[in-house]
């Protein structure tokens, strides 16, 4: 009994007795490792040859949980049956209770969290991981922390705090920050709460952060953080999945949830973070992860979790100099060289005058002669022929490269895959065993553009006794995910490459954004008028452009579906005011557009029918004596552009002075204006044709005054 | 004046001038006190002792001797100030005064005398008392060697209701890890007061600390450099809101700093000889980076340090209720001061609390009471008058049964028999009449309204 008693002090908790559950949310939930996920789970791919859910489950059992979840939903078979065959599942090895729940309908992490609710498996606090989390750490701090927020006694009681989110402190470039999905937290640094989190994907560029005012009402100080890793390991209570189900749209943890939480009047609820700067932590969530946790476990960062210490009870690995590790009856050919932070696993035959670096061999694979290999994940049973060359890339199970080919940088090959002789694989070339299913299954947009500029990779010759099927990157299920995310997250990839960017003009202002002045509500920063950026008046310059094509559109809609001018008018005016457009640019393109509709074999009719239709078209968007000499401006250049129009540009001038859109005075302004007369030769000459008609109309006026003062 | 009497210290070699804004820039958020018939705020009393002789004292302590004193040129503001300081001063501060018109901000008055700065400097405001010992202060900048450190303090505790009435609260952004000042804005700046950040500034720097409840001390050390940045920017006319977010945002924003030309202004000696040396290999960091939309290498030679001062008082006397509070803390029971000046005549029967003081040659009668109260020079105080919380300047009648509680009672007042006054100022020579019962008012003559 005393005992029981002093444990229950330790853990300072009334409910210390009760299991600590756990849950592991196998499944991605997107296609970042695609084509390997079709055929595997991604919990289930080996990182340092090792399934990836042995490490989350190690690190769950190093800290403590004895009831563990795994929620799977594409290949629950493959995991459970993984599960069931693994030292976890044997009665004696340890107290550990495992158990798969199928959930085949999720598509998201919040769908997973609202069938967990529906099955009501969760009965205490509880750690949330993904299946991919690579830690030494250990949470009972981070758990006690948790705990001591509900009880009376302690410093910093928060009733409503229902999560505390374990991050690692690392640096704002740390590698092993997804790229692309990188986050800022802002914490209260006195009690650890999160009063913000933003997350900050790079395409499109986020600017700035806003952080709202109320914050401050109740922190006096709070700390903005670039510089941490989320490993994705949280310690919920158990009201997070009723959470997920009360608000049904939640889909991602970090996202909807957290954000969702954070933002909210209503809920009430706080969430925590715990900040970790002595351990290990890190996720696998895209293949650049992949690249750096692997070798963050080569190096050791992750001790005790090393190769050497042999997680699979079936593996033997000797440490060596270097950080080279080798498995048992592995045959290296005395010429061969391996240099740093290698592992080979057991049976591994590797050919004369061959040189691995930095990379991972799995079980009895063949590396033939002079093969060269760079960065590279050789899964197991890979066969590798002579006068290979594999840079940073992976291979899966049962591969087989033959000779001389070459895999460049980023690539993907799915088991069973044959490739070569004598080819060269480009970056990033994904290949897999199966084709590429029309909508793969978390695909349910239809592909659009996203694709096109992809469509070239599929012409890669893939050998002559080649097998397998090229796969295309297709992106997230997240309709507002700019594909280059996802880019930048890819193994291996250089940030060089995106600048052959697809959308026009992208690169343009990626590279001089670093320093972005751009925006305006920062201007009075800069003392005075003449240090504002040229770079805004470039962005808007490129915001007109745009709206003007969407108005030649919208007219020469208008002209064909011959609408009706109040139509017309009144889609110009949505159009503008959505594009916050000026009337300048309006007439900048109707105007032109007009004069385009007359039919230049019988011009004079044809004017007189299109003006007097659209004539009235330009009055709408003509305000006072300065934009109808505006639009004489244009229409002089325009007519003065092609010959066919030189004589077009009297009538149109006496049409519109017909229809009102211009009267006496804006046309003798227009006359007289120094720009009419230096807009070019043949603008000047179709000027001096006016002369007639500037005459006549002086002469109307005379008269006209003259009446007037009788 | 004082360049008379200690001509010697000129000799010495400087590692810092002081420059003081003496009654500058302030708005009239001390009106009526400061007014042409009273004194300028640079003398206004503190527990008897002009306000400007706390931040001479605090030079002295940092060994700095030194300081441009610079003032308005228009009003008697000038006349008195240097009357003060040739006359009234006794420390050994070298102190050289100098009118500025009254348009010109903080950096205009800077950028006027620039040619007589020849080492780093130090820009304090004549308003601010702090306990800090100001060597920490100019160690901290001496170590770090940033282009500008500045120093910031929590206001106390008390002090923060009245002080969110007339005092802006700011952003405030600092580094974690060197304390650097990355970010500074008012905070309601935007249009809902959101704090609002600028990416590359949490790429630069990704862990900085955002405070409200701090507040600028207006003490600045600058680089000597920074004055060629002010002579060559017509445009910098404030210190506080051109020349320090200028500064602070060319720590990492890459455009600004190539729009400003700020570079060139303060190339390393260290890297131009680095690069004309033969065996150096050239390797620019940031043509690795060329490429990178999102990371780059931008490393500004522009550092802003700051010092935040939490352990002891530190305020600035630039409104009524500051001023005040000033006066409270530094009569405050327990300091070993002098109370009652030798020369004042104070009857028996009068009560003057250990928390008040008097001033030189002030007469009470009998029966009079002070408590928290702070009585200036020549004052003569009648029967029954009773005084809590007050300041009274200096030359000030008080009549028989006079009540003042929270007032201030500039020079030359009066308060006529049997007036009343709660949480009321008093200008300078005006004449409260009998019997006159007023609270919260600021009782100024006709003249001066207009």
């Amino acid at each position: 009994m005393p005992s029981r008693a002093k444990q229950k002090q330790a853990h300072g908790d009334t409910d210390a007795d009760q299991v600590l559950q756990a849950v592991i949310l196998s499944d991605s939930f997107n296609s970042r490792f695609m084509p390997l996920t079709y055929e595997k789970p991604r919990c289930l791919l080996p990182v340092c040859n090792v399934p990836l859910i042995e490490y989350t489950i190690e690190f769950l059992a190093i800290s403590g949980a004895q009831e563990i979840f795994i929620v799977a939903t594409m290949h629950a078979e493959q995991i459970k049956a993984y599960i069931e065959s693994s030292k976890w599942s044997k009665k004696n090895s340890s107290s550990l209770h495992i158990e798969v729940v199928h959930a085949s309908e999720c598509l998201s992490v919040g769908d997973a969290l609202r069938e967990l609710d529906a099955r009501q498996l969760i009965t205490t606090d509880f750690i949330l991981v993904g299946g991919d989390v690579v830690s030494n750490m250990k949470l009972d701090k981070a758990l006690e922390a948790h705990r001591s927020r509900k009880r009376s006694d302690s410093k910093y009681t928060d009733k409503n705090a229902i999560m505390t989110m374990v991050l690692k402190e690392g640096s704002s470039y740390h590698p092993s920050r997804a790229r692309g999905e990188e986050s800022v937290f802002v914490v209260d640094p006195s009690t650890n709460e999160c009063v913000h989190y933003e997350p900050m994907e790079p395409f499109p560029r986020k600017k700035r952060l806003d952080i709202n005012a109320e914050i401050f009402e109740r922190h006096a100080e709070i700390e903005c953080r670039n510089d941490l890793i989320d490993p994705l390991i949280d310690i919920c209570s158990v009201e997070v999945p009723a959470l997920f189900s009360e608000n049904f749209d939640w889909q991602h943890l970090r996202s909807d949830f957290v954000r969702g939480v954070l933002t909210s009047d209503i809920l009430g609820k706080t969430i925590y973070t715990y900040i970790s700067n002595d351990s290990y932590a890190a996720r696998i969530q895209n293949s650049q992860q992949y690249d750096s946790v692997s070798r963050d476990i080569l190096k050791r960062w992750t001790f005790p979790i090393v190769p050497e210490t042999n997680l699979q009870e079936s593996d033997i690995y000797q440490y060596s100099r270097g950080n080279i590790y080798k498995g048992t009856r592995v045959m290296l050919s005395k010429s061969c060289i391996i240099e740093d932070n290698v592992q080979i696993g057991s049976g591994t035959v590797v050919g004369e005058n061959s040189r691995v670096t930095n990379s991972v061999i799995g079980k009895n694979c063949k590396i033939g002669n002079n093969v060269n290999i760079e960065g590279a994940y050789l899964w197991d049973n890979v066969i590798i022929e002579d006068g290979v060359a594999i840079k940073r890339s992976i291979v899966a199970n049962d591969a087989v490269i033959l000779t001389n080919t070459t895999l460049d940088n980023g690539c993907i090959v799915s088991f069973g895959v044959k490739i070569g002789p004598s080819v060269a694989l480009p970056k990033y070339t994904r290949v897999g065993s199966q084709p590429q299913p029309k909508d793969d299954y978390f695909d349910d947009e239809e592909e659009s553009d996203d694709e096109e500029g992809d469509n070239a990779v599929s012409d890669i010759d893939l050998g002559e006794q080649g097998t397998g099927y090229i796969w295309i990157d297709k992106g997230d299920n997240d309709e507002d995910n700019d594909p280059r995310n996802l880019k930048v997250a890819s193994l291996a990839f250089d940030l060089k490459d995106l600048s052959v960017g697809k959308e026009q003009g992208d690169d343009s202002d990626s590279a001089s954004e670093i320093g972005d002045l751009s925006d305006s509500d920062d201007e009075r920063d800069s003392v005075g008028d003449t240090w504002h950026p040229e770079q805004s008046q470039i962005l808007a310059a490129r915001k007109v452009e745009e709206f003007k094509r969407e108005l030649e559109q919208s007219i020469s809609r208008a002209f064909a579906e011959q609408h009706t001018v109040e139509l017309a008018a009144l889609e110009i005016t949505g159009l503008r005011m959505s594009a916050n457009g000026s009337y300048d640019d309006v007439r900048d393109v109707i105007v032109p557009a007009i004069i385009n509709q007359v039919d230049l074999s019988k011009p004079m009719p044809s004017i007189r029918t299109v003006l007097k239709k659209w004539g009235s078209l330009i009055g709408k968007v003509t305000h006072g004596k300065d934009d109808q000499v505006h639009v004489l401006h244009i229409l002089q250049v325009h007519c003065a552009d092609k010959e066919q129009l030189h004589k077009l540009f009297l009538p149109a001038l006496r049409l519109l002075y017909d229809d009102d859109v211009v009267e006496e005075d804006a046309i003798f302004r227009w006359y007289n204006s120094d720009r009419s007369k230096q807009l070019g030769p043949s603008a000047t000459a179709l000027r001096d044709k006016a002369t007639v008609f500037i005459k006549w109309l002086q002469e109307a006026e005379e008269e006209d005054s003259d009446e007037d003062d009788e | 004046m004082g360049l008379l009497e200690k001509p010697k210290q000129q000799q010495k070699l400087q590692e810092f001038q002081a420059i003081i804004l003496a009654g500058y820039g302030s708005s009239n958020r001390l009106y009526p006190i400061t007014e042409d018939d009273n004194i300028p705020k640079a003398l206004l009393p503190v527990a008897n002792k002009p306000l400007i002789s706390y931040t001479l004292d605090w030079l002295e302590k940092a060994g700095i001797t030194d300081a441009f004193v610079l003032t308005q040129s228009m009003g008697n503001a000038q006349q008195k100030i240097a009357g003060y300081l040739a006359r009234g001063y006794q420390g050994n501060v070298h102190c050289n005064l100098i009118g500025v018109d009254e348009d010109f901000g903080t950096a205009d008055a800077i950028r006027s005398i620039s040619d007589r700065i020849t080492t780093d400097f130090i820009v304090l405001p004549c308003d601010l008392h702090c306990e800090m010992i100001p060597r920490e202060f100019l160690d901290h900048h001496r170590i770090n060697n940033p282009t500008m450190t500045g120093l910031f303090y929590e206001p106390p505790k008390g002090e923060k209701g009245s002080g969110k009435e007339d005092e802006l609260a700011q952003y405030i952004g600092i580094d974690t890890a060197e304390s650097r000042l990355v970010h500074i804005a008012d905070c309601d700046s935007s249009e809902d007061g959101d704090l609002s950040l600028r990416m590359s500034l949490l790429w630069r720097f990704p862990r900085v600390k955002f405070h409200v409840n701090l507040l600028d001390a207006h003490v600045y050390i600058f680089q000597h450099w920074v004055l060629d940045l002010i002579k060559a920017k017509e445009k910098i006319s404030s210190i506080r809101q051109d020349l320090v977010p200028l500064i602070v945002k060319c720590q990492y924003q890459r455009k600004l700093v190539e729009n400003e030309d700020m570079d060139a202004a303060l190339e390393d000696p260290l890297d131009t000889a680095l690069s004309l040396s033969t065996v150096y290999d050239e390797f620019d960091e940031n043509l690795l980076n060329e490429h990178d939309p999102y990371r780059s290498n931008f490393k500004s030679n522009i550092k802003v340090n700051t010092v935040i001062y939490r352990d002891g008082y530190c305020g600035r006397a630039n409104t009524i209720a500051k001023y005040s509070e000033m006066n409270r803390l530094a009569s405050k029971q327990g300091l070993s001061i002098r109370r009652v000046a030798e020369t004042a005549e104070v009857t028996q029967k009068s009560q003057i609390g250990n928390d008040s003081l008097v001033g030189e040659y002030t007469k009470i009668a009998e029966k009079s009471s002070v408590k928290r109260s702070i009585i200036g020079a020549h004052c003569v105080i009648g029967k029954n008058v009773k005084i809590a919380n007050s300041i009274i300047m200096d030359h000030v009648v008080l009549e028989d049964f006079v009540k003042l509680d929270g007032c201030i009672v500039c020079n030359n007042a009066k308060v006529l028999e049997g007036s009343s006054l709660t949480k009321c100022e008093v200008a300078g020579g005006y004449i409260v009449e009998r019997k006159t019962e007023e609270n919260g008012q600021k009782l100024v003559g006709f003249r001066e309204a207009i």
